[in-house]
């Protein structure tokens, strides 16, 4: 059938009579006079348009075995007599049809074709030209040559849309310049055919002139190939054959081929059009330089709604054609693109093929202002670094020219700017937001997060080296009460996070460049919404969003979803205008008291405490939790009265990044140490240190003092395991099991030791000392009954300071017996409690600690 | 007065490296921006990139030089410490011409570095010593 249809398209070129009773059928009157020949052709030419064989005529593998059949006929009719190129050309179908071959058109005139055709229907000098296409050349030798070429043509143009069609008809050799879109051949041909034939464009003749110029490529002598021998050398690589399916280039072919497509199109339209209105997205600029860098032109310009200077970029041949002057006013219409760079002054703005110059700077001379060309970069810096990864430098974040932007340029609604960018950049103007919140989540746990995100990623996470140890966050809202978590830099030491954080928490800040990871919902996030609800309603009312003063904020509910984002390094540029914006809600300070007096199920809370004690608690590796037992002043000087609690535990989780200064003041646990606990929470009466908690460590206060000893809550029946209490009582027992001494070193407490044979005494192994006595250590569990509690079984692992004094009180000569012990009371000791069992007794599993306690 | 214009590149070169971490893919607007800045090489060396034409030699001195198999079998070698390459192309559009910024050669070992897709091999020092010397290649 396919093969059936191609000789329908041979056939149509053949001009004897009997073939119009065919193409009466495709219902196209003749309404032209010209001479018969012409008149076949255009008739012809309709034919081809209405009848749905045109469609066919763009697959690949119909035009290809057009050519071959063609050029077949070509080489094995070379001398079948007429002079006239096209019967040769069109013979082939005879082969298959064996009818009308003979009626030669003689008709035709045979004539060179001295410059480009329109396939324009309307005229009929225009489908005359066309006709002189065909003839000129045919005497031929290397038609082996024009094979490869034409069939090069036809996977290209197959594989291209209909628009592609707008190709000017030019010799093989520019055809094939072309379509691959190389913009080496910069030559005045090319833009003259663009030029000329976006006519057929616009009236879309596309199958026409793909017609025409398919079967041109077969006949005319490829002779301006010779013209085109000086080509550098990379463009050899061009002839190359199909790109890797699915890869990078093959994309990258395709958009620009649309891109080439569209910009001849608008190209056309601008010259037909009159103005540009004043379209959304037309940037307009004034050009007060230009300079030439590497081929393109640099145009150093300012944008015209006086707002703020920019750099365009233009390629070769868009320079050219808009010859871009000192004083010119240039409209740059979308899509371009705008690109921040890191060390430039000003946003370089990109992707400008869509130029046009509205009105020109009346020039002295004629000539054409020479531009200045820039010195070529240096050959000792390479493009492409290997340590230009994210390993950020210790600097403080620059405050770029933000003052200069053009405030209607900057956007107040972080959900539009999201909404623009998708997963690329967002590339339109900087979204101004409010650093609500600054943290640092640790990196290995950010890359779980991050893995569950993208399970795309099949490569390990390389991209934190190992000297990082967290990522830093900032949670950001906008004008309209959006908020977003926004993913910068990742952090190598500490005072970078100090820095950043004093840096940026409160303060108004422009994003560029944002790209968004996720979408954040309440349900899926609830730590990030319980941060977002503390800082709920915001201070200053949120505007609605056409601007309209809005309800008060109390009756609004808090946003149940929202973006993370991310942007690179020096995106995130604060405004030197203001320190703290008004929107901006630090938190608030309160007392442990306060804090355990609020009935909220779960909330944010910050305050400042003294650890008192603290425990690990080992359960996965790695995963280590920490128990802080903290108290404050409000705390520690109520009066002593039922349902106080004296300290809170805090549980601090590994995703809550704690500094080094912190880790270091809870290992050596100063009574002095202050902590200030940021945006804890506080669920279920109990307080956590999760992922944007942040714990500082605070410079002595004397006005924060805790009375010592630190006072802590009696052991009682409702005494929960892992609190602090204490607890006095009568020993009524004596676990002998566990009870056992050994001796130590008395320098250095270790067990190693050694009997120095005959001598006395004992050889330390671990430090060499010798000593005639080791110290003795003891282990010894008792239980108490306690006043506090009836029907209650408590035992205490002593210290060994108890456990001297009590065995010291009750020395007999025959040594330590269990009989000497019970009876005696104990304490008030501070203990850690272990566990707390009900079943049917209660029983609690107590261990003593040693700090400053009260009696 | 110094270009820009290799800033731009470098920047484009960085916003790849990222974007390519984060999503694995790079987005047709960051495509079509580097057919911007590099030109056509730029269509060029993609292909190089997706028939992973580049090879990240090292030896056990951690010297390293990439080696780029050119559309012709030719292999070039470009090096980490200069923008340099021995191709035809570099030295007239580059360093003749002065226009072009660099060749599909060199652009594909930039992007292959940042996107992580050079292959790698490892040579002796000795064969380091011939490939940074010009000679011939290290493998076949």
């Amino acid at each position: 059938m396919a093969k059936r249809k191609k000789n329908l398209d041979m056939r149509c070129v053949l001009f004897p009579d009997d073939v119009k009773d065919t193409f009466r059928k495709a219902g196209k009157a003749p309404a032209r006079t010209s001479t018969p020949a012409t008149k076949c052709w255009k008739r012809c030419g309709d034919s081809f348009l209405d009848t749905s064989v045109i469609q066919k005529l763009q697959s690949e593998k119909k035009s290809r075995n057009a050519h071959k059949v063609a050029l077949k006929s070509v080489t094995g009719k070379r001398d079948a007599g007429t002079d006239d190129p096209v019967h040769i050309a069109w013979s082939s179908s005879e082969d298959e049809e064996a009818d009308n071959d003979s009626h030669p058109p003689s008709r035709l005139t045979v004539t060179q074709a001295p410059h480009q055709p329109r396939a324009h229907k309307q005229h009929p000098v225009d489908c005359y030209r066309s006709l002189r296409m065909f003839s000129s050349g045919v005497e031929t030798d290397d038609l082996p040559s024009i094979d490869s070429d034409s069939e090069l043509e036809e996977d290209k143009s197959a594989s291209k849309e209909h628009s592609d069609c707008i190709n000017p008809v030019l010799s093989p050799a520019e055809i094939s310049d072309y379509s691959s879109y190389d913009d080496n051949d910069e030559d005045t041909e090319e833009s003259r055919a663009e030029s000329s034939l976006l006519d057929a464009a616009e009236t879309s003749k596309q199958s026409v002139s793909e017609w025409v110029r398919s079967a041109q490529a077969i006949l005319q002598t490829p002779q301006k190939q010779t013209t085109k021998s000086v080509k550098t050398p990379e463009d050899s690589s061009k002839k190359r054959r199909r790109f890797e399916r699915g890869g990078l280039a093959e994309r990258l072919n395709r958009l620009h081929s649309r891109q080439r497509s569209a910009i001849s199109f608008w190209r056309h339209q601008c010259n037909s059009t009159t103005s540009a209105a004043d379209r959304p997205g037309v940037l307009m600029l004034r050009i007060l330089g230009v300079r030439e860098e590497c081929g393109m032109q640099a145009a150093v310009c300012d944008r015209l709604p006086e707002g703020e200077m920019c750099v365009a970029l233009f390629n070769k041949d868009t320079a050219t054609q808009l010859q871009p002057a000192p004083g010119d006013i240039v409209h740059i219409y979308p899509p371009w693109q705008n690109l921040v760079v890191e060390g430039e002054r000003y946003p370089i703005i990109l992707n400008t093929h869509f130029s046009q110059k509205v009105c020109v700077e009346t020039k002295q001379d004629n000539a054409a202002v020479a531009v200045e060309k820039c010195r070529p970069p240096p050959l000792t810096r390479c493009l492409w670094r290997s340590g230009t990864s994210q390993v950020s430098t210790e600097k403080s974040i620059p405050c770029k020219q933000v003052d200069e932007l053009n405030r209607r340029e900057v956007r107040k609604s972080l959900l539009d700017a999201v909404e623009d960018c998708g997963s690329s950049c967002s590339q339109r103007g900087p979204v101004e937001v409010v650093i609500q919140r600054v943290y640092c989540i640790p990196i290995n746990q950010f890359r779980h997060r991050a893995s569950l995100q993208h399970r795309a990623l099949s490569k390990p996470p390389e991209s934190a080296p190992p000297q990082h140890i967290g990522r830093l966050c900032a949670l950001v809202q906008d004008g309209y009460g959006m908020f977003g978590e926004v993913l910068l830099q990742c952090v190598s030491t500490e005072s970078e996070i100090q820095q950043n954080s004093e840096q940026l928490e409160g303060r108004v800040c422009l994003l560029q460049a944002l790209r968004v990871v996720q979408r954040l919902t309440r349900d899926k996030c609830s730590l990030l919404f319980s941060m977002i609800d503390s800082l709920w309603p915001p201070l200053v009312d949120p505007k609605s969003p056409d601007d309209l003063p809005q309800s008060p904020c109390d009756r609004v509910p808090p946003p149940s979803f929202c973006y993370r984002l991310s942007i690179q390094q020096d995106h995130m540029v604060p405004l030197s205008r203001q320190t703290e914006s008004p929107l901006y809600r630090p938190p608030v300070l309160q007392t442990l008291r306060e804090i355990l007096q609020d009935e909220s199920l779960r909330c944010r809370c910050s305050f400042r405490a003294t650890v008192v004690h603290k425990q690990l608690l080992s359960s996965n590796a790695g995963n280590r939790e920490m128990l802080l037992f903290v108290t404050d002043p409000s705390l520690q000087t109520e009066p002593n009265a039922e349902g106080n609690r004296r300290t809170v535990v805090v549980c601090l989780n590994p995703s809550c990044l704690t500094r080094s200064s912190v880790t270091q003041a809870l290992d050596t646990l100063q009574q002095q140490t202050i902590l200030k606990f940021r945006d804890a929470v506080k669920e279920h009466g109990q307080i956590f240190c999760l992922d944007q908690t942040v714990i500082q460590l605070e410079p002595e206060d004397p006005s924060f003092s805790i009375p010592r000893p630190i006072i802590l809550d009696r052991l009682g029946p409702e005494t929960l395991p892992y609190s602090l209490c204490t607890v006095t009582g009568v020993i009524v027992a004596v676990d002998e099991s566990t009870a056992f001494s050994w001796p130590t070193c008395s320098r250095c407490e270790s067990c190693r030791l050694e009997t120095r044979g005959k001598l006395k005494g004992f050889l330390c192994l671990e430090c060499g000392a010798v000593m005639d006595e080791a110290t003795t250590k003891m282990q010894l569990e008792v239980f108490l009954s306690c006043s506090s509690l009836s029907h209650c079984n408590v035992k205490v692992k002593l210290q060994q300071k108890t456990i001297k004094s009590l065995l010291n009180s009750t020395r007999c000569p025959e040594g330590h017996s269990v009989e000497n012990v019970l009876g005696s009371e104990i304490g008030p000791l501070s203990a850690f409690v272990h566990v707390v069992n009900r079943s049917h007794t209660v029983w609690m599993g107590l261990e003593e600690l040693s700090f400053d306690c009260a009696d | 007065m110094d270009s820009s214009l290799r800033s731009v590149a470098e920047q484009l070169l960085k916003d790849l490296q990222r974007t390519y971490s984060e999503t694995n893919q790079i987005p047709d607007d960051l495509l079509i921006a580097l057919r911007f800045v590099f030109g056509p090489c730029a269509l060029q060396a993609l292909d190089l990139v997706d028939q992973r034409s580049v090879t990240c030699v090292s030896s056990p001195s951690s010297r390293k030089a990439f080696q780029v198999l050119g559309g012709s079998g030719h292999m070039y070698t470009c090096f980490t410490s200069c923008h340099y390459c021995p191709c035809p192309a570099f030295s007239f559009s580059v360093l003749r011409r002065n226009e072009s910024l660099t060749c599909k050669h060199l652009l594909a070992a930039c992007l292959s570095q940042a996107m992580g897709l050079c292959q790698q091999e490892q040579v002796s020092d000795q064969q380091m010593t011939h490939i940074l010397s010009g000679q011939t290649e290290a493998s076949t």
